[in-house]
């Protein structure tokens, strides 16, 4: 890290002395604050499933039988919709669907759980709620934007747009300074990430056995790892949290594993933005060319998806990718996918060991003691492996664990942790100038580090899913595949 | 708490140090920003949506319950039906996918 950052690292950690005890720190931060709002929301969508099944089918659940639930929450939690030419069809299409009930739940639970944990945290609920009103009604407009059928075909989520719409504002008229008391980043995309836990169920890590874990969970952290020692050691980049969001974006699954690496890594905004930028136009290019290249050449289905699903970025552009190849491409695409995305909590909380016993160790030139570690690791993530490893079990154990986990994460907790880093990104987007964005752009490092990343990726993953797929487990995979 | 909060390298977007346009001329690049976001996605985009070939293929990832802006698997509707499917193929050979050696068994 350059010189100004590693000021800027030194004087970020507070004395000793200066520091408030855990249980001050649970009250009054923003980390602890995700937690419990994010903990309480998972709780009582949870419980408005449990509590509501049907007696008939409790019986189901408890022999064991899968049945499909859904959750009493769900009328009131959506988000705008896709549309083609009209985008009123957004939220309103008369005799099919009406959103806007569920957006103003949306509206009320996220202003009602924020303000109050703002409020606790002394800050005015009321100059809060009245900027909320306008990041609200930004988000609103990103969603409309990416629910679009071209931009969605594309693979140009909600990110993008609530970035763009707010770098708009904040670099033409300026961030109306009645927003700014809104502009939460950090506690919005913490308490998704809390939430994003709830989908992180290690028992799915299994489902492709030894091929999905040697393709997905052997080869990523080689290339994420190997990547970032690239971006250190040759491509010498300043910032060590861009070189390891980019490495992360690149090596797990796009977007959402930039978010939870941001944010373990305390990297800056623009630097999530950038890596989230690179991994978008990436993307886009990788899900029309690869399927191209694997028809070109011959390949089979299943190892075709098996490269795809490693290798592409964003999860969607897997199954569209996937989709373009066949039934069995996307299949095993998106399963091996879904893999990659288990390790995001795994990547998380690596990446925020890593930063306060080495980084920032090396950056303050003080060795730190198991104090000063808890002190700096970032509390959000124990929100987020503990919702990951309390649902798991829940999942596995409990009768009928799987419908309702489904039912409350499909239903509700998704589509509210999709505002909430919706929020973020226009808050992102609120606080970054062109100008102090575009220095990403000069020398091409990022670029570099993502080329050399990504093409490694591209040469293990074909090697290790050609292994798996083709080799080693040839005749189980094709037994099951007919 | 400050001290955990995201670094930012830009104290204030809008001040006017940073070398951000003037209140007239902000306006006016706002504006010009939205009648091209309007122009772009009320007619350009509409109008792509009418290639034959783009129009099939997103008919075909709705028909399929795939959604390619998708950020995490839960996203993607078609994923229940596809863990069925390598469920229901788990319980009739459990050990197909762990062991090597199990080849010859389901020959």
């Amino acid at each position: 890290m350059n010189d100004s950052s590693n000021d800027e690292t030194k004087s970020e950690i507070p004395a000793a002395a200066q520091r408030q005890s855990t249980w001050q720190e649970m009250c009054s931060s923003e980390d602890w604050w995700a937690v419990w709002i994010g903990g309480v929301i998972l709780l009582v969508s949870f419980l408005a499933v449990y509590l509501t099944i049907p007696g008939d089918v409790s019986e189901q659940l408890a022999n064991g039988e899968k049945v499909k639930l859904s959750s009493p929450l769900k009328p009131w939690i959506a988000k705008p919709g896709s549309w083609l030419r009209n985008p009123v069809k957004a939220f309103y299409v008369a005799g099919e669907k009406n959103v806007l009930p569920g957006l103003f739940g949306v509206f009320v639970l996220a202003l009602g759980f924020f303000g109050f944990g703002l409020t606790v945290m002394g800050h005015s609920a009321a100059k809060f709620a009245v900027g909320f009103c306008g990041v609200f009604l930004l988000a609103t407009l990103a969603y409309v934007l990416a629910g679009q059928e071209v931009v969605k075909y594309y693979s140009l989520s909600y990110a993008l747009w609530a970035i763009v719409v707010g770098m708009i504002i904040s670099n033409t008229i300026g961030t109306p300074e009645f927003m700014k008391p809104a502009v939460r980043t950090e506690f919005y995309i913490k308490t998704g990430l809390v939430l994003l836990g709830a989908g992180v169920l290690f028992s799915r890590l299994l489902v492709l056995g030894v091929p999905g874990i040697f393709v997905a969970w052997v080869v990523t952290p080689i290339v994420l790892i190997s990547t970032y020692i690239f971006g250190q050691k040759v491509l010498k980049i300043e910032s060590k949290s861009l070189n390891m969001v980019i490495s992360a974006d690149m090596s797990v699954c796009g977007v959402s594993a930039a978010i939870a690496t941001a944010a373990a890594c305390k990297a800056k905004k623009e630097e999530l933005s950038f890596a989230i930028g690179l991994s978008l136009t990436f993307t886009v290019v990788m899900m029309v060319v690869l399927p191209a290249i694997i028809k070109a050449f011959g390949m089979s289905e299943v190892l075709g998806g098996a490269w795809l699903g490693g290798t592409i970025d964003a999860t969607g552009a897997v199954a569209a990718a996937g989709g373009i190849l066949g039934d069995k491409a996307l299949e095993v695409a998106t399963t091996v996918k879904m893999i990659q995305n288990i390790l995001i909590g795994v990547t998380a909380f690596g990446v925020a060991i890593y930063w306060v016993t080495k980084v920032e160790q090396n950056d303050s030139g003080i060795k730190p003691d198991a104090m000063e570690i808890w002190y700096r690791f970032p509390k959000f993530v124990i929100g987020f492996v503990a919702a990951s490893v309390v649902f798991s079990v829940l999942y596995s154990m409990l009768p009928g664990g799987e419908s309702m986990v489904n039912a409350m994460v499909k239903d509700s907790t998704k589509t509210l942790r999709g505002w909430f880093f919706c929020l973020a990104f226009v808050s992102i987007g609120l606080e970054i100038n062109f100008r102090e964005f575009s220095k990403y752009f000069k020398g091409g490092k990022p670029l570099m580090l993502y080329v050399a990343g990504q093409s490694l990726n591209l040469v293990l993953t074909l090697f290790m899913a050609w292994l798996m797929f083709e080799v080693i487990f040839k005749d189980a995979i094709e037994k099951m595949a007919n | 708490m400050q001290s955990k909060k995201w670094r930012t390298s830009m104290p204030n977007a809008t001040d006017r140090q940073s070398g951000l346009p003037n209140h007239k001329s902000g306006w006016l690049s706002l504006c010009l920003c939205v009648i091209t976001m309007t122009i772009v996605w009320l007619l350009l985009l509409p109008a792509l949506s009418h290639i034959p070939s783009l129009q099939a293929e997103i008919e075909n990832q709705k028909a399929r319950g795939i959604d390619a802006s998708a950020m995490f698997y839960t996203d993607l509707d078609m994923m229940d039906e596809v863990l069925e499917r390598l469920e229901n193929a788990r319980r009739k050979n459990p050990t197909a996918l762990w062991l090597p050696s199990n080849q010859a068994e389901l020959d």
